[in-house]
């Protein structure tokens, strides 16, 4: 069985755990907060109002006058998506996040349960809500079903918190429920209502060949979709083997040596995660969100694994450094990825020596085809000189 | 009768990779992406889905001081970090060391090839595509004259296959894009935009890179990012 689990409102519950005193505050957030910019989330209240994402700062002002406008918390909200994803690989090692609802209303993810008996999948779906509830503080509702659509469909109609679809009676749950389910755009949704059609049964009626001239291209998908029908694969996320560590400055600063430090310690905690799990990242990723809503993010790969805390503050501060702060920093967040096993590995025994060895061979080959080749390796310069272009020289290299 | 299908199919696959080994057949949805080289650049990275495609041709094209040099040195730091070899042919004569290890670039496992002239530099590039597998060539291209175009597109389209074979590289940085991106797997044109000073002294200066060409991006889709001199850092 699939189960869908569904989070309303995901970015405005994320930021209200965080700060409660917005509980019954309409929220709206945008990029920005000039009449032009475009709505990306919004609360419960505010969209009760009228207020969707995509609509204008101004337009979505004169619908919810009460509302407070907020600047993206993609750092917080990511945070949340990794804690819950976190959560579900412990339910199921198949979980898919729903591309199409990214959080902006509602955020949706699939699990996929297997052969797991409906009484069982229950069981296990009560767990995980509570869970949901009692670690992350988030209220999800969970709809299972033999597919993802009538699954996700069962969690956003339902008032329960899990609500299960028996299998193969997918098409009939669907049957009496409105068309505006499906993911129609404008065209076809006024389409729809010209051809009489509202409810998922009076479609699934229609024959399925008329579906592509109807509906356009996605017609016979939709057409399936309304059928009970749903052959999309769920492509499961692979767990990112991945270590996360954020620090909120409240208020925000801009003193570098208080960043630095706080870099330092938060390093020192991530080092403390890897060697718990006899592990060192390949990857690390600086973010840092500043007081005017911009963030700035920047990656490195270290030319080794890093499993030590000095060695992973010198990549910090390299990616530190590289970042233009012109304002001050409210959030810093480190994430570690391509996470590896710690190997025990005999220095130059494998590796350059390996790689240097292609170059080699090519560099020969090459050479043996263009007489008089020049080939160089650049190698330091004897003579100290302040001038960087002096501080090497190219040495010739192979046969000549 | 989807069940059915799906039944019957896994029946299949069981099979096929009970008597030929599980790497045999993968669905097309569970395939691993197509390896890419990063350009340490996380916004360009992610318009370029990951980032440059190995196996192919990549082409970085505008006027001088536009930030080409550097993100070939960084994809050069990148593709050694890899540890995919990396040979630099120096058709423009102008690689700069000081500047490549300040970006990372491991000058000890770096090879320099100055060419003798275009052709020279084609015809090394175009055996490279054969002799390092797995390896990333960077070529930076003269000035070209119009008439050089077409020899140049025509020598790109004979590298093609073979890199694709070996799963090799070639990133080309030359000033003209036009009459060559046709010839390569992804095309970009960079700009300088505006210069970044920091208490009145220039720190860097921003770069556009727009993709011409790129399976699975969309032509015309442009990021911007900021390019800091490391000696400004």
């Amino acid at each position: 069985m699939i189960g869908c689990l569904v989070i309303p409102y995901f970015a405005a519950s994320v930021t209200r755990l965080a700060r409660p005193e917005l509980a019954r505050t309409p929220l709206i957030f945008a990029r920005e907060t000039t009449p032009g910019a475009q709505v990306r989330a919004v609360s419960k209240e505010a969209y009760h109002q009228g207020v969707r994402p995509g609509q204008t700062l101004k337009a979505a002002r004169g619908l919810c006058p009460t509302a407070e406008v907020l600047p993206l918390e993609n750092s917080r909200w990511r945070a949340a998506h990794e804690r819950l994803l976190d959560l579900l690989w412990q339910f199921s090692d198949r979980v898919e996040p729903d591309p199409d609802s990214a959080g902006a209303i509602a955020a949706a993810y699939y699990l996929d349960f297997g052969t797991l008996c409906q009484a069982d999948t229950l069981k296990l779906c009560h767990q995980l809500q509570a869970e949901v509830q009692g670690e992350l503080g988030l209220e999800g509702r969970i709809g299972l079903a033999g597919t993802k659509f009538a699954a996700q469909v069962a969690a956003l109609t339902s008032r329960e918190s899990v609500r299960a679809v028996a299998v193969r009676m997918e098409r009939d749950f669907l049957a009496s429920l409105p068309v505006r389910l499906l993911a129609l755009d404008a065209e076809q949704s006024h389409r729809l209502v010209l051809l009489g059609i509202h409810t998922l049964g009076q479609l699934a009626a229609l024959p399925r060949s008329a579906m592509l001239a109807q509906l356009g291209s996605n017609g016979p998908l939709l057409h399936d979709l309304a059928s009970g029908i749903d052959s999309r694969p769920l492509v499961s996320k692979r767990q990112s083997w991945q270590v996360t560590a954020l620090h909120e400055f409240e208020p925000p600063v801009d003193d570098r040596h208080i960043l630095r430090a706080t870099l330092e310690y938060l390093a020192g905690q991530l080092v403390e995660h890897l060697k718990a799990d006899h592990l060192a990242t390949r990857s690390v990723r600086l973010t840092l969100s500043l007081a005017d809503g911009r963030t700035l993010a920047d990656l490195r790969h270290p030319r080794q694994p890093v499993a030590t805390a000095e060695a992973l503050q010198k990549q910090l501060v390299a990616l530190f450094k590289k970042q233009m702060v012109d304002e001050r920093v409210s959030t810093i967040e480190i994430c570690l990825g391509s996470l590896e096993p710690v190997m025990a590995r005999q220095l130059s025994l494998f590796g350059e020596e390996e790689v240097q060895d292609a170059a080699a061979k090519a560099v020969e080959a090459l050479q043996a085809r263009h007489t008089g080749l020049a080939v160089y390796k650049v190698a330091a310069a004897a003579e100290a000189t302040i001038l960087p272009e002096r501080r090497y020289r190219l040495e010739k290299i192979g046969a000549a | 009768m989807l069940a059915d299908r799906t039944a019957v199919l896994e029946v299949t696959l069981d099979q096929l990779r009970q008597r030929w080994g599980t790497q045999i057949i993968t669905r097309a949805c569970e395939r691993a992406p197509a390896p890419t080289i990063s350009s340490g650049f996380p916004d360009l990275d992610r318009l370029l889905d990951g980032g440059f495609p190995v196996g192919q041709i990549s082409l970085l094209a505008g006027a001088g001081t536009c930030g080409a040099g550097t993100l070939a040195c960084q994809i050069a730091a990148h593709a050694q970090a890899d540890r995919r070899p990396a040979i630099w042919l120096d058709g423009q004569s102008t690689f700069d060391a000081a500047h490549a290890e300040q970006y990372a670039v491991s000058l000890n496992e770096l090879v320099l090839i100055q060419p003798v002239d275009l052709a020279h530099a084609l015809a090394l590039a175009r055996d490279l595509a054969d002799l390092l597998p797995g390896g990333l060539t960077v070529l930076t291209l003269p000035p070209l004259a119009s008439g050089d175009l077409q020899y140049t597109a025509q020598e790109l389209r004979r590298m093609a296959n073979p890199l694709a074979r070996a799963n090799g590289t070639l990133l080309i940085c030359g000033e003209r894009q036009r009459g060559l991106s046709e010839a390569a797997g992804l095309a970009l044109q960079l700009a300088r935009g505006r210069w970044l000073a920091r208490s009145g002294v220039v720190c860097g200066y921003e770069t556009t890179v727009t993709v011409h060409k790129g399976r699975g991006n969309s032509p015309g889709r442009s990021v911007t990012f900021e390019i800091v001199y490391p000696e400004a850092l």
